[in-house]
């Protein structure tokens, strides 16, 4: 069984040096994925999302420090697939090699446009700019047909 | 009874069967005309090593249909041949052929030089391979990438058993074959298990197998690309297993390529596996072991008249067969078809009638793939025919388990054939033994000189038939070992279409704003503005230009770049970047800003907010949005300076409220202060409306008092609602692309990328006044300061043109009868009662024209004159309101 759905997190985009970041500590629940050596996502459910914004905020400095902390929630689609042949369908989707031990941040072409994944076990968070999540779904569906895909209701971030 | 159309006639298809055996049932013997010389030829391999059954199936060309599954409905043709291919005059040309020897286009029919386009296109219509068909093919077939751990590209029975032991090695495996499974075999032992191994095999979770899809490739990675009938499969495995097997040796002597000549497990299929009849009366070469399983099968459906064989087989050819010891095809006669071979022994030559001859000369490694992988540093493992040729059945699966286990399998350097002396060698190319005699003559002494020049091996089989016959070629002329090495192996190994290639691109891409679905429930006409799609107009364009000049208007702006900057040294980078000033911004005001090269060319504009000491807003136009992340991080990181940058540009979306009555929807959403006090023009603040926290950005594209509030995409549609339902007394209407055009040319404003070009200066554009000289430094200032003293030759100016009709977009200025310039933008304005226009004009003996003659695609001429611009509210009182 393989199911489809979309999950509401909150991303809040961290900009910082980089021990900053390498010190970043977060609500507990939340996930924080390293996007660049300055730059780090966390990643958690909405009830949380200003409480971690306020944190991050504490950790990166005053304002007029370097750092930059960015709420991009808005800005990415995330569809999740979960199922023990998540890593097909991840597989037919991306170039990039799939994290080995099954958890894991990854970046690259996903169905053709720049996103991230984030692989929980048997359940990906697949990532992409919200204006093409539309593409991603579409994506997702046309190529796991032979693996019987259901969609259900969209979900918080777990 | 199921069947398909061929040349007008209906063609059963029975069960298993190939395109070619289903025609060949029919009656079928000439499957295509050869390359150059227009000869018949016919079933040869019958296992899709060959050309010479390629046909047209379904409008494609080149198909070979010996491995194609018949099904019911196709449309199939031969390529060449004029009436026919069955009677083709052209087939003429094999006797003009002391006139056309190899490389004579490159000898004759050049002088004068006029003749050469003339006979190219003669030659070019006589010679091929069919018509490539010229219409676009619809294809929605997918791209599919494997992580699988092996791939074994070739289903035989090591094949198989390679998977199988990968498999059972807790490995994830592809295993692919271009064929069905199987079908290249005749009945017999190797069939059977075959059969076993393909029911385990399918029920191997861990194995994905793909039949019908060919492997054409193997490139560093590694990557494997599959052609299959659902798509392109992109395989990128851990390692990789080649069982390809093995071809049977193509047979060079005159004649050789006569429809009645046979390889001998192609004859084998045919008649084991289809129930085909070969003819009335057979000779068989038997050089080889291999194939004696075969002999049996071939004489229950053909009379054997004579069996050649060396003196070592003799023995084991079945008694009751006439045995030849020793003896050789000397030359195969006939002319549409084959009637006799003659046949040279110890005893002397001999000539036999018959109507078929099938060749048992030895197997071939189908080695293209291991070539190419070695060539790309890709190790591979080999097992089956491949690594050595005419394994037994249980040789065969012993190798496949060391392949499967990825055991090295050393590559035996195969047996060449004996030099040919006459026939032809390239049946793709028919390169004749003559014609590399000729070429040898001329110079070109080494197998890579020799293809280059004969085109041997570079035909559609990629020198499957014809290899090891060039190099053996060499070999027999020349002692040096080089001249005859291996030609390098590279993709395509088979024939691949572009479309293939292309499966799953499906470019380009449509961006959604956050308002997409609101837009196309609003009745809004979609165009494409780069990636996006955008609103080209909901209804009465007139209607929606004066809901902006006269009422008020809302527009999705959401495809705006927008970006976030902060950082130490965030005033230092943007000073350097831009060419207006930054650090004399006042928090709270933003600024008009265009972007320039290193070479001062102006690529993008858009304006630059400021939040703070060190925090900026930065937009840009839509095109540019995704490319100026990499255009700002690759300067910081130059200058090595410390910036944030965030990228907002799909995560907030953006509406411009524009129109004398803009304020006044917006008091009536908000309980923040919006007077032009406490937002200017170029005023940028945070204010919330209609509960959504949007960052306000008072600008002026349109010519109008006009905001653009920036704001969460979530948001987007409940402030867009908002908008309209509190707007609807005041007779708000949304605008789209079509008005906005009009609206901002008004103004004179350019848009960069319609009105600009990729080497457009400031100054070319009259955008001087937003470039600051004096500043000390910025991109493209060295530039600009070199290119100061040169006069440009061409400016943007604009144009009016009276009456109510204006020149269209792209019309050709004359003046005279000179060409000085065109027009990029015109539009009819209707407040104004003429047409406004920006062009760029060249320098015309001495200036730029004034008054210029427009003429456009449709043939119109019109005057128009030069004008300063804006048009429209020259003093900018309203867009300062």
């Amino acid at each position: 069984m393989l199911s489809l759905f979309a999950t509401h997190a909150f991303i809040i985009a961290v900009h910082a040096d980089r021990s900053v970041l390498d010190a970043l500590r977060v609500t507990s629940g939340s996930r924080v994925a390293r996007v660049a050596s300055d730059e780090a996502w966390i990643i958690g459910d909405r009830s949380v999302r200003s409480q971690t914004s306020t944190e991050a905020v504490g950790q990166v400095g005053p304002p007029l420090s370097d750092g930059l902390v960015v709420d991009q929630t808005d800005g990415w689609s995330i569809w999740s697939v979960r199922g023990p042949e998540v890593r097909q369908v991840l597989g037919r989707l991306m170039v990039a090699d799939l994290p080995s031990g099954g958890y894991g941040f990854v970046q690259g072409a996903i169905a053709g446009v720049s996103g991230k994944l984030l692989l929980l076990g048997d359940t990906a968070h697949l990532m992409v700019p919200a204006p093409v999540g539309h593409h991603l779904r579409d994506r997702i569906v046309a190529v796991s047909g032979d693996l019987g895909l259901e969609f259900e209701e969209s979900r918080p971030f777990a | 009874m199921t069947s398909f159309e061929f040349e007008g006639r209906q063609i059963p298809i029975e069960l298993g069967d190939s395109i070619a055996t289903a025609l060949y049932r029919s009656g079928v013997r000439t499957f295509s005309r050869s390359f150059k010389y227009h000869r018949p030829r016919g079933l040869y391999c019958g296992t899709g090593d060959c050309p010479n059954c390629s046909m047209t199936v379904e409008g494609e060309p080149a198909v070979r249909t010996c491995v194609t599954p018949a099904t019911p409905g196709l449309e199939v043709h031969r390529s060449t041949g004029w009436p026919s291919a069955d009677i083709d005059v052209f087939s003429a040309l094999w006797w003009l052929r002391p006139f056309m020897p190899v490389g004579f286009y490159y000898k004759s029919m050049h002088k004068p030089a006029a003749v050469w386009p003339i006979a190219e296109r003669f030659i070019r219509q006589l010679a091929g391979l069919g018509d490539v068909p010229l219409n676009q093919a619809p294809d929605d077939r997918e791209r599919r990438y494997h992580h699988a751990d092996v791939c074994v590209i070739g289903a035989g029975i090591a094949g198989l058993t390679a998977a199988l032991v990968a498999a059972d090695r807790d490995e994830t495996v592809v295993v692919c074959d271009e064929g069905r499974v199987g079908s290249k075999i005749p009945p017999g032992a190797l069939d059977s298990r075959i059969t076993a191994s393909l029911a385990q095999v399918r029920r191997d979770r861990r194995i994905t197998l793909i039949e019908h899809g060919t492997a054409f490739g193997i490139y560093e990675g590694p990557l494997v690309p599959i052609v299959a009938a659902d798509g392109l499969h992109l395989v990128l495995p851990k390692r990789v297993v080649v069982t390809t097997g093995a071809a049977e040796r193509h047979g060079v002597f005159a004649g050789n390529d006569l429809p009645g000549v046979w390889l001998a497990r192609g004859a084998a299929v045919a008649v084991g596996r289809h129930g085909l009849g070969l003819g009335n009366h057979a000779v068989v070469v038997m050089e080889t072991e291999y194939a004696l399983d075969n002999l049996a099968s071939i004489q229950a459906a053909v009379r054997i008249d004579a069996v050649l064989a060396p003196s070592a087989l003799a023995a084991r050819i079945p008694t009751g067969l006439r045995v030849i010891v020793d003896g050789k095809v000397e030359r195969a006669l006939g002319r549409a078809r084959l009637r006799a071979v003659e046949i040279r022994s110890p005893q002397g030559v001999e000539r036999i009638g018959c109507d078929t001859l099938i060749l048992a000369f030895g197997l071939v490694p189908r080695d293209n793939l291991v070539r190419q992988a070695t060539a790309a540093s890709v190790t591979v493992a080999v097992g089956g025919d491949v690594a050595t040729p005419g394994l037994g059945l249980e040789a065969a699966i012993a190798s496949g388990r060391a392949a499967g286990r990825g055991e090295p399998t050393p590559l035996e350097e195969p047996t060449l054939p004996a030099a040919p002396c006459a026939g032809f060698v390239c049946l793709c190319e028919d390169v004749s033994a003559a014609d590399l005699d000729l070429a040898w003559a001329e110079g070109y002494q080494g197998t890579e000189l020799l293809k280059r020049y004969s085109t041997a091996t570079m035909g559609p089989c990629q020198g499957a038939m014809c290899h090891g016959h060039l190099r053996s070629f060499v070999a027999a002329r020349s002692p040096v070992p080089i001249l005859s090495v291996a030609t390098t192996a590279r993709p395509p190994a088979r024939p691949v279409r572009l479309q293939d290639v292309a499966a799953g691109a499906r470019y380009p891409l449509e961006w959604h704003t956050g308002l997409h679905e609101r837009h196309l429930e609003m009745g809004g006409i979609m165009e494409w503005a780069g990636v996006w799609k955008r609103v080209e107009r909901y209804g009465d364009v007139m209607e929606e230009y004066r809901a902006v000049r006269e009422r008020v208007s809302i527009m999705d702006v959401s495809t705006l770049g927008k970006y976030h900057l902060a950082g130490r040294d965030a005033t230092a980078f943007l000073e350097r970047l831009y060419p207006c000033h930054v650090a004399n911004l006042k928090p709270g005001r933003s600024r008009y800003a265009l972007l320039l090269n290193e070479a001062g060319y102006v690529f993008d504009d858009g304006l630059v907010g400021r939040f703070g000491a060190e925090e900026y807003y930065l937009t840009f136009t839509s095109s540019g949005a995704d490319a100026m992340e990499s255009w700002l991080r690759d300067w910081a990181e130059s200058w090595g300076h410390t910036v944030r940058l965030a990228n907002q540009t799909g995560t907030l979306g953006a509406i411009n409220v524009a129109g004398p009555r803009a304020r006044d929807l917006l008091v009536k959403l908000s309980d923040d202060p919006v007077d032009s006090k406490t937002i200017p023009y170029g005023g940028l603040a945070r204010i919330t409306i209609a509960g959504v926290s949007c960052l306000l950005l008072r600008v002026g594209f349109v010519g109008e008092l006009s905001f653009e509030l920036h704001h969460p995409r979530l948001e987007t549609v409940k402030l867009w609602d908002a908008l309209l339902e509190a707007g609807r007394e005041l007779g708000v209407r949304p605008h789209g692309l079509e008005a906005l055009r009009l609206l901002r040319l008004e103004k004179g404003h350019l848009i960069v990328g319609q009105d600009t070009d990729f080497d457009s200066t400031p100054a070319k554009l009259g955008l001087e006044w937003a470039v600051k000289m004096e500043k000390s430094e910025f991109v493209g200032r060295t530039a600009l300061l070199r290119l100061k003293d040169i006069e440009p030759n061409r400016i943007l100016r604009a144009f009016t043109f009276p009456g109510n009709d204006v020149p269209l977009e792209g019309a050709q200025l004359l003046e005279g009868t000179d060409r000085v310039g065109y027009l990029t933008s015109s539009r009819y304005s209707p407040v104004l009662g003429y047409g406004v226009a920006l062009a760029w004009v060249y320098r015309h003996r001495g200036t730029f024209p004034t008054t210029v003659e427009a003429i456009d695609g449709s043939g119109r001429t019109m005057v128009g004159t030069v004008a300063e611009a804006p048009f429209y509210d020259r003093e900018g009182g309203r867009l300062r309101a």
